[in-house]
């Protein structure tokens, strides 16, 4: 009987790879809903308290330790020193 | 815990591999390609182990309408339906050098290939229905009817004897397998229950 090492090497192979993709989609999952919760933390705390707070920051920049704000949730505008005339 | 599960699960796969290529001789009569069996093997029994699990989830969901059954009976199906399709697949690549081609229409291979495709089926009805109850319910009625299609694929060819460096190299390979099987249980019940707490 011949070796057929590459028969071998297949079938290990191909459990690796749908072992491995399957993985892969959990964690692609898992990322998915953490963005998820992040996106429905600002807008939740805008709701409650009635509108966003930016401490006097650009809307460009956001205070340390809180997440990128959601478009549509506000209204706020640029500052004036950021802001440019038209051409 | 899933961090410490995920370990084991590494180690336990690498003493599988140690096991399977290393320990285990060359078989006298199939030559290396045997060692295909320590994959193929464990896979359909871990398949089948997973198959019980939605049998058993599903049979406690329509009794108790827990949501917990139903997330585990909707992990272990697809988790299942993976090895079965390591199995089908490894069961192919082992034929073709063995005896000449990669399927036969035998009753044990053709009711494994029946076996996917109703679990791939389960899936498929839960991802149809929308609300989430009813879907619950439909899949726990396939994951029971399924569950009928199981014996008749534990058929054995015959009786055989096994020594016992191949018998320990295929419980190490199973005891991987079904720690490979928990392991991605435990995370796609987590994953279910953040997705619904997400939805609502």
């Amino acid at each position: 009987m011949p070796d057929n090492w590459s028969f071998v090497i297949a079938a290990y192979l191909l459990a690796a790879v749908v072992l491995g993709a399957y993985w892969r989609h959990l964690v692609k999952k898992e990322r998915e809903l953490e963005v998820h919760d992040r996106m429905d933390r600002p807008v939740q705390s805008t709701q409650s308290m009635g509108g966003p707070v930016n401490q006097g920051l650009p809307v460009n920049q956001s205070v340390k330790g809180t997440q990128p704000r959601v478009p549509g949730t506000g209204h706020l505008r640029s500052e004036p020193s950021t802001r440019r005339p038209l051409p | 815990m899933t961090r410490t599960l995920g370990w084991l699960v590494v180690l336990a796969l690498v003493a599988g591999l140690v096991m399977g290529f290393l320990v285990a001789p060359r078989d006298a009569a199939q030559g290396n390609v045997q060692r295909i069996m320590y994959v193929h093997v464990p896979s359909v029994l871990v398949a089948y182990l997973a198959f019980a699990v939605v049998l058993l989830a599903s049979i406690v969901y329509l009794t108790t309408r827990r949501e917990s059954a139903d997330r585990i009976g909707h992990a272990s199906a697809e988790v299942g339906v993976l090895f079965t399709g390591i199995t089908i697949a490894s069961g192919a690549i082992w034929g073709k050098p063995t005896w000449g081609t990669w399927w036969t229409w035998d009753a044990r291979l053709t009711s494994v290939a029946v076996l996917f495709v109703m679990y791939l089926g389960y899936l498929l009805v839960r991802g149809m229905v929308d609300d989430r109850e009813r879907a619950a319910r439909y899949s726990a009625v396939v994951g029971i009817v399924a569950a009928l299609d199981q014996p008749p694929t534990m058929l054995k060819p015959g009786p055989s004897t096994m020594p016992g460096v191949f018998a320990a190299t295929l419980l190490v390979n199973l005891a991987a397998l079904a720690l490979v099987y928990v392991f991605l249980v435990t995370k796609r019940v987590a994953l279910l229950r953040r997705e619904e707490e997400a939805l609502a």
